[in-house]
């Protein structure tokens, strides 16, 4: 009895003991403890120096790998910044779709976090309402009015894409105002077809169907001219018609036209005409084998089926340099085919937008510090580049000095992987830092073309800058995406016969009570309009 | 009370070694399963970071709205409980067959050999599977179309748009995956059932037939009756895998794939509102711990020994 006893005392020691040796490794070994791994002697360090410096921590996004200078690149921002501001930072690399939930558990948790970047990548991927509903963001107008001078002047009216009604949530990072629509082919295939494009004209629909119908005709069957990611009820519906979907996902309200012709009334896409026209015409591409018939359950995405060579291009934005990305990893050359002229859009010049978590302790410097980003330096001291493309001589060499801070730069002989990870666009000026190689010196010229002519031609709504605060009918929003996952690619890819389906598709949406959002959003927009 | 509290004082003061062995357990419980339910609270408040969960306001059960303000609501949950429903009963019959064919191969080898291969198949990732399946059912590319219809002369079939085929597809695709892993409890409890039995049963001239009906079924009835309350208590939970992931998530097919599980998912996967998803873990917890207690009341009516508490 006596050792049957001692040995079940002794069982259970080990079994103690093994459950907190069990603890204490993967707790050790979470992402979560990492950054406050790195905090520790940053933090000894700045105690050192006579005046504490702030510690910055700010969201780095990544496309799916944290970079391997991350430590490089701080050390180089913090000897900038340091002595000007004093202020240090604390990159955090979190991958572009897991942004969302990071961010908001977070801030839910109280952890530091002082830059939050909210990501809608000028496809409504992520809005500011995601954050405002849960008072996550600090109000900045006071903030920005005392040390936002040089972002002003950087951002023009671009700063509209931060505000909430009169509140300022978020800077943006500079970008362009907005983009038109093309085909991006693939030039042995057009060569083939013996097509040549004129890269200066805008293809009509007829135009289209005719070079599509010769794809298939010289390729044959298992050939399909137009490569689509079909799946989380998307459509194409934005690349053939010009439209403005107020800082949401079009869900919620649309104005047609991207209310270029005066439009002020907010309607529910899938129930206007143009919608309805649009699925016909997807519907006869379909029919007409310009479509994979199993697009929809393809979930690869567009550059992914490209490789496979059974697809002539695809739909995409139209500013320069946009299908260079694709061009690069198919290894082969891809003409731009011009279907809409460039016109702004509130999501569209969505890109990154900055913002201050109210758990921030220090607000002031991270303001100061955001619009360090915004000055143009040259190139040794400017901060966004270094956000943008990592540290000279690890992530990047210079192989052509351009006048001023610009330079043409290549990813070859360096150990850095910053430029693979790390996307250049989302830090202050992005239309000031370096260049990467297969891109020509003059893109930021063409760039800044591109955005005047928008600006010139008078193709920006009226509501530019405009984001509907869906806070009010987030039951209802949830409901509608539930619903729109279920019809939009099956009518918007024209796989079932839209006179069928789109009906019970709009009586779906209407069950789910998508008037009252169409509602709310058109008094949020009147009150926008009356306050302009 | 006073007596029945020294009564338990001094069960631990008698045990204690055995209760210090319990703590680990008890503790994990405590960690893991009963301190998030703190997040209940969650379901029922509007989440604003700077007050709080404790603070926040107050809404009712406005959180719960959007579950049940969809017309497609009823579909959602007749889904989920047929499915559950039927994979429970074909599962459990198929399960307990294959456990007692298993039992009676006499070849050690033989046996591990089956054994495996049955289970392989729990290891795979629904994700994986997806593709097996895509592979066979593709409306271009797939097996059955080229390799069935095309050279029988009948049209190809575009599965992913078809629902009334889909519970047949889901219900094998989950068979396939988890009845290894079902058969391995209700095995053990065979093998666990005393030979003696067997041999008097056939040294009385019992048939095989017989010996199954009356030796072998009553004595893992209790096995097969806790697993029975268990599963139903996940009745209004699914395997969200099976459902979002072998389908493809594809519309056509919602009427009949889309459960609780990929509801929510599709409704809040854009703005990750922790308020609405607590108000659905919380109608499914609620939901689940009703049928638990049913069942559990029920199976304790008919034979005490079969009931979990």
């Amino acid at each position: 009895m006596n050792a049957k006893k001692i040995f079940a005392v002794l069982l259970a020691v080990v079994l103690v003991v093994s459950m907190f040796a069990g603890c204490g490794k993967p707790a050790a070994e979470t992402p979560a403890e990492a950054p406050a791994a790195t905090n520790a002697p940053e933090g000894n360090a700045a105690a050192e120096t006579p005046e504490e410096s702030y510690n910055i921590v700010m969201q780095i996004v990544t496309w799916g790998n944290a970079p391997d200078e991350i430590t490089d690149v701080e050390a180089a921002i913090n000897a900038i910044v340091e002595p000007e501001i004093g202020v240090t930072v604390t990159l955090l690399p979190i991958a572009a779709w897991d942004l969302i939930n990071e961010s908001n558990i977070t801030v839910a948790a109280g952890e530091k976090l002082d830059l939050l970047c909210v990501f809608p990548f000028g496809q409504s991927m992520d809005a500011l309402a995601n954050y405002t509903a849960k008072n996550m963001l600090l109000p900045l107008n006071d903030l920005y009015a005392q040390y936002g001078a040089d972002i002003e002047k950087a951002l023009g009216m671009e700063i509209n894409l931060g505000y909430i009604g009169d509140t300022l949530y978020a800077i943006p990072a500079v970008s362009n105002y907005g983009l038109g629509s093309s085909f991006g082919a693939r030039k042995s295939c057009l060569d083939a077809m013996g097509i040549t494009i004129d890269p200066n004209k805008y293809y009509t629909i007829e135009e289209l169907e005719v070079i599509f119908q010769t794809y298939i005709d010289t390729f044959g069957p298992g050939h399909y001219p137009i490569s689509v990611f079909g799946g989380g009820g998307t459509d194409i519906f934005h690349h053939l018609n010009p439209i403005e979907t107020l800082g949401g996902n079009g869900n919620g309200g649309v104005l047609l036209n991207a209310g270029l012709n005066g439009e002020t009334t907010v309607s529910n896409l899938f129930e206007t005409q143009e919608y309805m026209d649009y699925c016909k015409l997807m519907r006869s591409w379909y029919t007409r084998g310009f479509l994979n018939p199993d697009c929809l359950t393809i979930v690869d995405d567009v550059t992914s089926q490209m490789k496979s060579g059974n697809y002539l291009g695809n739909f995409g934005d139209m500013v320069p340099g946009s299908f260079t990305g694709m061009a690069n990893t198919l290894g082969e050359e891809i003409v731009t085919i011009p279907v809409l002229p460039g016109y702004a859009s509130t999501s569209a010049a969505s890109q990154a937008l900055w913002t201050i978590p109210t758990t921030c302790e220090n607000p002031a410097k991270v303001m100061q510090f955001l619009n360090i980003l915004y000055q143009d330096r040259d190139l040794a001291n400017d901060v966004d580049s270094i956000l943008a493309c990592g540290v000279q001589g690890i992530s990047y060499e210079v192989v052509e000095q351009l006048d001023g801070s610009k330079a043409v730069i290549t990813g070859a002989n360096v150990t850095g992987t910053w430029g693979a990870w790390v996307p250049n666009f989302l830090y202050g000026n992005s239309h000031t830092t370096p260049i990467s190689a297969p891109n020509t010196a003059d893109l930021y010229a063409q760039i800044d073309a591109y955005n005047q002519e928008i600006l010139d031609s008078g193709r920006i709504t009226d509501a530019f800058g405009y984001v509907f605060d869906s806070t009010p009918v987030s039951a209802e929003l949830a409901v509608i995406a539930n619903v729109v996952a279920q019809y939009r690619s099956m009518v918007g890819f024209g796989v079932v016969d839209p006179e069928e389906v789109l009906p019970e598709f709009i009586q779906a949406l209407k069950d789910a009570g998508i008037d009252a959002v169409i509602a709310e959003n058109q008094r949020q927009l009147d009150i926008w309009f009356a306050s302009r | 009370m006073q007596t029945k509290n020294k009564s338990i004082g001094k069960r631990i003061l008698k045990y204690w070694p055995y209760y210090l062995m319990a703590l680990p357990g008890l503790l994990y419980f405590f960690c893991n399963n009963y301190m998030p339910m703190f997040g209940v609270l969650l379901a029922f408040k509007r989440l604003d970071v700077t007050k709080g969960i404790l603070h926040s306001d107050w809404v009712g059960f406005n959180n719960f709205e959007f579950l049940f303000r969809n017309k497609t609501t009823l579909h959602i949950l007749r889904n989920t409980i047929a499915y559950n429903l039927a994979f429970l009963v074909i599962g459990m019959i198929v399960a307990i067959a294959l456990a007692i064919l298993l039992n009676e191969i006499r070849s050690k080898k033989l046996n591990q050999v089956y054994q495996s291969m049955i289970l392989i198949p729990y290891v795979i990732s629904w994700v994986i599977a997806s593709y097996l399946v895509y592979a066979f059912l593709a409306s271009d590319v797939g097996i059955i179309n080229n390799a069935l219809f095309k050279p029988f002369g009948k049209e190809p079939l575009n599965w992913y748009m078809e629902s009334k085929y889909w519970p047949f597809i889901l219900t094998f695709c989950y068979m396939w995956k988890n009845i290894g892993y079902m058969m391995i409890i209700h095995y053990s409890s065979i093998v666990g059932i005393s030979k003696d039995y067997y041999e008097a049963a056939y040294i009385d001239g019992a048939t095989k037939w017989q010996t199954i009906l009356y030796i072998t079924l009553p004595l893992i009835k209790t096995t097969v009756i806790t697993l029975l309350i268990l599963n139903l208590g996940r009745i209004i939970s699914s395997d969200f895998g099976l459902f979002y992931q072998i389908p493809k998530n594809s519309g056509a097919l919602y009427k009949v794939t889309q459960t609780l599980d990929v509801y929510v998912y599709n409704a809040l996967m854009g703005n990750s509102d922790f308020s609405l998803s607590s108000a659905a873990s919380v109608f499914q917890s609620a939901v689940g711990f009703i049928f638990v207690m049913v069942t559990n009341a029920i199976a304790r009516r008919y034979s005490k020994d079969s009931a979990i508490f």
